[in-house]
């Protein structure tokens, strides 16, 4: 089956997805289009390593395209690729344990007060000299306050202030009831403005 | 900005409310006298500016080949056939009690085919007659429990009679629902259902 790509850009999602499950390879490749990009810069910005991310975005729309017959329209193809690309970057960085010794305090901690005095003490963490290395295209001020965001914080934000997804959507993505994922914005936001004062103050 | 969140002092959803300029009255009243929370909004507009501004990054040139390399097109994914990850305890005694259920009522109507017929009586005859599998199942299942000699008169009517074997192929279909659950494997975080 043959489609025209240039007139697949004027079409929804919904319906390069109907046409990709009867078999266009245009419509699939049209879909990679679309998200090659944001797929790759929230893996990217959650990984820190270029060739990584690159991998884990491959696998994400490997198993996407792959299980597309099983794609239920009710739900926004966006939302299911960030939820798939989002799963492999935070089942990596669990496995590698990256980031994971959480200096901030609880992710529990549920008064503001609580939230900022923990906050206080992320500064501490960082990347290695060789990530910083490795890493150059990051490099810039709020590239790195990113990256001193615990795993869970930084794919909320991510998606929310970088994709311009909804907490709605975000919270559906990830599987998270609506309230913690407004907190874990807030508390993102938090962190970003304390590390932003901080690097203005030095 | 102060190391603490004092209460009445701009929440979390004010300063959303702030951006969307949806801030309620009160709140933009005690904005203009509150230097932390002036500090504080203008500090996250430009948190929130930065986040906007962050560039997106693009992968390599062959990123969509190499996809496209492994992308099955127009076919589903394979289900891969041995892989059933939650074979738990629970899960086999569950199919196990769905099946012999189902494998007992039909053995037991088999047995006691005469008796069977005996308790149908003429009503049911012209149904027997249609030899449709599912309807005679149905009717075996219905006389294999044991609540069916309480209700055996029910049966005298054919509508009766016909609402009791939709119920009866209904519970069947059931069971077979139930078991083709059990035994086919989760997709895992690949569908989108209930993303
Ligand atoms: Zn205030």
């Amino acid at each position: 089956m043959t489609v025209r790509p240039g007139s697949l850009r004027e079409k929804t999602d919904q319906e390069v997805v109907a046409l990709a499950k009867e078999g266009s390879e245009e419509a699939y490749r049209e879909l990679i289009r679309r998200y090659e990009r944001p797929v790759f810069s929230l893996v990217f910005r959650m990984v820190r390593n270029r060739e990584l991310a690159e991998d884990l975005s491959q696998e994400t729309f490997i198993k996407v395209l792959n299980a597309v017959q099983t794609y239920r329209p009710e739900f926004k193809f966006s939302s299911w690729v960030f939820k798939i690309a989002n799963n492999a970057a935070i089942d990596h960085l669990r496995k590698r344990e990256l980031d994971t010794l959480s200096l901030e305090g609880s992710p529990h901690a549920d008064t503001p007060e609580l939230v900022e005095a923990t906050a206080l003490q992320i500064g501490e963490r960082g990347e290695s000299q060789l990530q910083e290395v490795e890493n150059r295209e990051l490099g810039g001020t709020i590239e790195r306050a990113i990256s001193r965001l615990r795993p869970e914080y930084r794919s909320c934000i991510l998606l929310r202030h970088v994709e311009g997804r909804t907490y709605e959507e975000i919270a559906e993505m990830l599987n998270l009831p609506l309230g913690t994922v407004k907190t874990y914005i807030h508390r993102a936001r938090n962190e970003l403005r304390i590390l932003l004062r901080d690097v203005r103050d030095e | 900005m102060t190391n603490t969140w004092p209460k009445n002092h701009l929440t979390a959803d004010d300063l959303d409310a702030f951006h969307s300029e949806a801030l309620s009255s009160e709140m933009r009243l005690h904005l203009e006298t509150c230097e932390d929370c002036r500090r504080l909004v203008v500090l996250d507009r430009q948190v929130l500016e930065m986040l906007g501004r962050a560039p997106s990054y693009a992968p390599s040139a062959e990123f969509a080949d190499r996809i496209m390399a492994r992308v099955q097109v127009g076919k589903p994914a394979p289900v891969p056939v041995l892989s059933f990850p939650r074979w738990t305890r629970r899960r086999i005694a569950a199919m196990v009690g769905v099946a012999a259920g189902m494998a007992a009522s039909v053995a037991w109507s088999a047995v006691n085919r005469q008796l069977l017929e005996s308790w149908l009586d003429g009503s049911t005859a012209a149904l027997w007659n249609t030899g449709a599998v599912l309807w005679q199942n149905g009717l075996t299942y219905l006389a294999a429990q044991p609540w069916f000699e309480g209700i055996r008169s029910l049966v005298g009517s054919p509508v009766r009679l016909g609402a009791i074997g939709a119920l009866t192929i209904a519970l069947y279909a059931t069971g077979l629902l139930t078991l083709r659950r059990l035994v086919t494997p989760s997709a895992g975080s690949v569908s989108n259902a209930g993303a």
